[in-house]
């Protein structure tokens, strides 16, 4: 016998134990973005060091593509990204003051986690999920959206999955979309004929103050009409 | 700055350590895992009760980083004070009823094999820990939102901090105090300081249960605890994110051995490892909402277990005790949660929305459903391991003669009951936060079910020259005989 002094029973129990960490790593590796990265690397470096060879034998001179270094894609959804957007902004607000937030529902900032970054960037500055703010910051997918917004376009909802369709189908039947939610309506969105959505209706008079370039704006509530 | 991180970290890792080692009860012989058992303690323990404190400075001073080292500087002196003082009267003595010392297990090829593996992983989640909270610097979202956002509030909002919790919710403040108490001792918000919190807690959770599995069942029992919460990838995972999971889960562990220690203590009369179980108790109410939900737990459970055997005055007196501990920090929390923190959502749906969804029973099918399929899926399927590692083993554990064993598994039942009970009157999307939530709360209680399933589980004992397999009070017998 390989181990005398234990009984069949504790072995095969102990032996249990030492494969287990080896199966739930090996489980997690496969999807580490570590991992992944390195094998994305190896991989690109086996094709390059190919089409190297490939280039020699065939004595061409052609433009080959080399592949993009892994580490330079940022996440849009990353504090380090967002930290690089906002940090012109975080020195024209006063971090006293109360602003509100606005948004287009486009691309990755459909979620409340664009406005949990913006929060977080430019804390200590408080940021309610509003337009009625003398103050309102504006992060959107792109600058051009800028120029576009009237108070047709912005409405007020919470970004619930539940509102998500009806979201989806008002964008479609009439273009460009702007959500700026109503502070402390936690629930579900009940009110407005829009079916969980209403117009915000004190939008009237928005004045771009400065726009940031990356789809970060400063906006003043005038007066209302 | 690297001074003043390490300064800073000294001050709260000492308070925690005088604290602890005048609570704890003396251990006869010198012993590593005592020692071990007593710095993880001291870490969880010192940055729970400076952020106690933090808190405390902020709400009566206005914050300047010169008053809180002097504030922190009188709690460490209060804490060597207090060691001077109950080191009199601290005349109990740690003596283990239920294990065999290490000498009795000889040296094998097979727990050697299980050591080297134990240090390799520890090694490798080290490396791993370090090599992707340096990628991911902020954390996990969760972590960003829950934490790391409360923490650049407290720092950066000087006296305007208590108007961030308009926006945020009412999660209590031990993270970001702690965060925010080191960045105001550097002056600067650096990012270091969440992973290195986050490092402690993780590391001090492995070390805590390696050390009490090892005290309370031996070292090969503790290796395999070890070893099975460094499997448990979501463990470290969630270390790496620094969510609030994994220190809670260090409370909920430090709370539940030390009722173990209290069981095996002997001599003298004074209870005070129920003071630091209060501590420890309090400070996961601190760290997180379901805290409360612990305390609640233990209170219920204490009484349907130690109540029937020990008597009224007893129970009473033991319950008094630990609120000792308890209640100094509870009052923190109650404070916090009542004067500035907003208001739970869960509430705000009013009693008719409660009494509504307690009412439908198709959300008793879901959330049963949910956590059915989350516990079967725990951890690669963690919990059948340990199941057939029971059926192999056989257990030791006798109702009648562990009482703080039963103790504690209805402590973790009712846990349960209650994350059902929280969910049952959720406002939110049910499935969806079934869904995203409940692997994390299990988590939570994951290092204390891997130390109770070690309480439970026969070790692996070694066939001795005497021929005796299995029953330890037989291998102590037959030892003696040899």
């Amino acid at each position: 016998m390989i181990f005398p002094k234990y009984s069949p029973r504790t072995i095969i129990g102990i032996i249990l134990l030492i494969i287990f960490p080896f199966f739930t790593y090996s489980h997690w590796f496969a999807y580490s973005r570590v991992v992944s990265t390195l094998v994305t690397k190896v991989k690109s470096i086996v094709t390059e060091q190919t089409l190297r060879t490939n280039e020699n034998s065939m004595n061409i001179n052609a433009n080959i593509k080399k592949p993009t270094p892994i580490g330079d894609f940022i996440s849009p959804i990353n504090p380090i990204y967002y930290e690089q957007r906002f940090k012109h902004l975080k020195s024209e607000v006063p971090k006293d003051k109360i602003v509100g937030y606005m948004t287009d529902r486009g691309g990755v900032y459909s979620k409340p986690i664009d406005w949990w970054l913006t929060q977080y960037v430019l804390t200590p500055l408080v940021i309610y999920r509003d337009i009625d703010r003398e103050l309102i910051i504006g992060n959107f997918s792109n600058s051009e959206i800028i120029s576009k917004i009237t108070p047709d376009t912005i409405y007020c909802s919470n970004f619930y999955p539940s509102n998500q369709e009806i979201m989806n189908k008002l964008s479609n039947e009439r273009g460009l979309l702007l959500i700026g939610p109503k502070h402390s309506a936690t629930a579900h969105v009940t009110q407005g004929s829009d079916g969980g959505i209403m117009k915000c209706s004190s939008v009237n008079n928005l004045i771009l103050l400065k726009d940031f370039g990356d789809g970060v704006a400063l906006f003043k509530r005038g007066k209302a009409k | 700055m690297i001074f003043l991180i390490m300064l800073s970290f000294i001050i709260s890792i000492a308070t925690g350590y005088f604290f602890t080692v005048s609570l704890l009860p003396d251990r006869q012989v010198a012993s590593f895992s005592y020692a071990l058992l007593k710095i993880c303690l001291s870490i969880g323990v010192g940055l729970g009760i400076t952020s106690c404190l933090f808190f405390l400075w902020l709400i009566t001073f206005n914050p300047d980083t010169f008053t809180l080292i002097v504030f922190d500087s009188f709690l460490l002196i209060a804490s060597i004070i207090l060691f001077k003082y109950m080191i009199r009267f601290n005349n109990n003595s740690l003596l283990i009823k239920t294990t065999l010392p290490d000498a009795y297990l000889k040296p094998s090829w097979l727990i050697s094999v299980v050591v080297a593996l134990f240090l390799i992983f520890l090694g490798g989640t080290v490396i791993i820990f370090l090599i992707k909270s340096i990628k991911t610097p902020h954390g996990y979202l969760d972590a960003i939102i829950a934490w790391n956002m409360r923490a650049r509030f407290l720092f950066r909002g000087g006296e305007l901090w208590e108007t961030a919790f308009s926006v945020l919710t009412d999660h209590p403040l031990l993270i970001p105090g702690t965060i925010a108490r080191i960045w105001y001792y550097i002056g600067s918000d650096t990012t270091i300081v969440p992973i290195i919190v986050a490092f402690l807690f993780t590391f001090s959770t492995v070390g805590l249960l390696y050390s009490s599995v090892s005290i309370l069942r031996g070292r090969s029992q503790g290796v395999l605890a070890g070893l099975l919460l460094l499997s448990t990838v979501i463990f470290l995972q969630s270390g790496i994110n620094q969510v609030g999971d994994v220190p809670v889960g260090f409370f909920y562990l430090a709370t539940i051995v030390l009722f173990h220690l209290k069981d095996n203590l002997s001599k003298g009369k004074n209870d005070f490892t129920l003071i630091l179980a209060g501590i420890t108790a309090g400070l996961a109410s601190w760290t997180k909402s379901e805290g409360s939900l612990f305390i609640v737990s233990i209170v219920v459970a204490s009484a349907l277990i130690f109540l029937p055997k020990k008597g009224f005055k007893k129970y009473i007196k033991d319950l008094l005790i630990w609120g000792i501990g308890l209640i100094p920090i509870l009052a923190a929390v109650i404070y916090f949660k009542t004067q500035i923190a907003s208001p739970s959502y869960v509430l705000d749906q009013g009693w008719t929305g409660i009494i509504n969804k307690l009412a439908d029973p198709t959300r008793y099918l879901i959330i049963t459903q949910m956590m059915v399929r989350t516990l079967v899926t725990f951890g690669d399927g963690v919990l059948f391991l340990l199941a057939l590692y029971l059926i192999l083993m056989g257990k030791k554990y006798i109702i009648r003669d562990d009482i703080v064993t039963t103790f504690s598994i209805i402590v973790l039942c009712f846990m349960l009951i209650g994350y059902f009970s929280i969910y049952l009157i959720n406002p939110v999307d049910l499935s969806f936060v079934v869904k995203v939530s409940f692997k994390r709360l299990f988590l939570q209680l994951w290092p204390a079910i891997i130390f109770i399933f070690f309480m439970i589980v026969k070790p692996p004992i070694i066939i001795n020259d005497c021929s005796v397999d299995g029953n330890m009070d037989k291998l102590v017998n037959a030892k003696n005989q040899c």
